[in-house]
């Protein structure tokens, strides 16, 4: 009968202290069953990217840049022959110079080797350490009537092998040359270009026709007569008496 | 006689008493049982209320994103959103208990955590959302402003590249956020880059040096076609941000269905 007792007394207070533990279990959550509303379409929205910074970086556009005007024309170029030789020259200086001589070589040799110059002979200019074809020299203005009576201070020239570049004119240009608005860059052009075409066998031309682009072989720098600036050589220029083409 | 006459006694009052018990343990089961199903229905009645509430309160705000005008009317939706999110968990129903002893069923108080973290990490998101979305805003101005400059003449050429130095140390002083980060330093570097190019127009303007500033300007478009391409990299890092806030908040409707 204890025994009876003590079952049943067990049985209770387990019963007592195990009943929530097992409601717990079974779980009465499930009745959940809400109708939601949902817009399945709204649940991905570009909240990120509204696009504006997007937008207005697809459409950057380049500064908006005014290219500097210049007088100087560069003719119709037709006439080019392929390179089938090489003209070697050595650069030298007389007087005082002022200038950067490695700046001079760069340009000089870039002119010279310029699509639109004297390489259409079919010539390649090619800088040596010395000799060479015909030298080029950088000298100072007062230096450059040294090499013969027949040059002024106030310009380049040639004489004989040697291609005479007034300092002066490679750092100013010239007046009337300033005076339009033509770059320094297109006077080195057109003076290297006008002093290698002696050189080369080329004595001074006339403006064809007014309006038109000068020869390089004209002095440019002391009357356009009525044509335009030109900085290279035109076809009809394209001949060398001394490399005989 | 009178000995065994106790004894009889008292086991019939032993009897009584277990028998007693038993009626009272019986009794106190059957009031928990009735009790606490009062308290778990009204608990699961309150739950599935405040589900349906919360659901379509976040899904009338994330509709309403659609409908915003304008980065600042997105992040202000965006605002409210997250303070939605965050005062979702505080709006579940209190759990019930009895005497102390609380009777929430286990999968239900699981459910429940699972809102909590899941409203915790979509509010965390939101606000990622809008911490991208004002590093745009601050942006935005910052290349229009830019943008709008010319160099028409020497005067704004020499201008233009202090224009440039004056929007990139704008875009420096903005603190980008993680996800922006990447986007950002491509931004500096290529806005330096373009000025550096900048520096350069001025010099051949006066020189007239029509070829070297012809091949300049090449140079320049080239490095503002980068730039202008960066936006590819900024619209997926936003997407990609966009598509986790998505999930996330899939989630969170998902508990809450």
């Amino acid at each position: 009968m204890k025994r009876l007792v003590w079952y049943i007394a067990v049985f209770a207070v387990a019963t007592l202290l195990c009943t929530p533990a097992l409601m717990a279990r079974t779980g009465h959550g499930d009745s959940l069953k809400a109708e939601i509303v949902c817009d399945e379409t709204a649940l991905y929205c570009p909240v990120s990217s509204k696009n504006e910074l997007t937008d207005a970086l697809a459409a950057f556009e380049t500064p908006q840049v005014a290219a500097p005007t210049t007088p100087i024309v560069t003719p119709v170029i037709t006439v080019r022959k392929p390179i089938t030789r090489t003209v070697t020259y050595s650069v030298a200086t007389r007087g005082t110079i002022t200038s950067d001589l490695a700046t001079f070589k760069v340009q000089a040799n870039a002119t010279l080797n310029d699509q639109r110059g004297w390489s259409r002979l079919g010539v390649k200019f090619s800088e040596v350490t010395n000799g060479g074809d015909f030298t080029l020299y950088l000298s100072e203005a007062s230096q450059v009537p040294s090499f013969s009576s027949g040059c002024s201070a106030e310009y380049s020239c040639n004489v004989g092998r040697d291609v005479i570049i007034n300092q002066d004119r490679w750092e100013g240009a010239t007046k009337p040359w300033n005076d339009v608005g033509g770059g320094i860059r297109d006077y080195r052009h057109m003076v290297v270009n006008h002093e290698t075409g002696h050189w080369l066998g080329h004595g001074h031309e006339n403006c064809p026709a007014a309006g038109q682009a000068a020869p390089v072989m004209q002095q440019q720098s002391i009357n356009l007569q009525g044509c335009k600036f030109n900085p290279w050589p035109l076809d009809s220029e394209i001949w060398s008496s001394r490399l005989g083409i | 006689m009178v000995g065994l006459k106790n004894r009889r006694m008292s086991r019939r009052a032993i009897i009584i008493g277990l028998c007693i018990l038993l009626v009272v343990t019986i009794g106190c089961i059957v009031a928990w049982t009735l009790w606490s199903n009062v308290l778990r229905s009204d608990y699961t009645e309150k739950t599935a209320v405040f589900k349906n509430q919360a659901s379509q309160e976040l899904a009338q705000k994330i509709t309403s994103l659609k409908d915003a005008q304008g980065s600042a009317s997105t992040r202000a939706i965006l605002a409210n959103l997250a303070n939605s999110a965050n005062e979702l968990k505080g709006r579940l129903p209190i759990e019930p208990t009895i005497l102390g002893v609380n009777i929430t069923a286990k999968d239900a108080k699981e459910r429940q955590q699972q809102v909590i973290d899941k409203a915790t990490a979509l509010a965390a998101e939101l606000n990622k959302s809008q911490e991208i979305l004002a590093y745009q805003e601050k942006m935005l101005p910052i290349l229009k402003g830019v943008q709008a400059k010319t160099g028409k003449n020497l005067e704004e050429l020499k201008a233009l590249p202090l224009a440039w130095q004056s929007a990139i140390d704008s875009v420096k002083s903005i603190q980008p956020v993680d996800k922006t980060s990447a986007f950002h330093t491509a931004m500096v570097s290529g806005m330096e880059s373009i000025k550096a190019t900048l520096d350069t127009l001025p010099a051949l303007f006066e020189k007239k040096d029509t070829a070297g500033f012809a091949a300049k300007q090449k140079e320049l478009e080239s490095k503002v076609a980068g730039l202008r391409e960066s936006h590819h990299l900024l619209a997926d890092i936003t997407a990609q941000h966009d598509w986790r806030l998505s999930d996330v908040y899939r989630e969170l409707q998902r508990l809450l269905q």
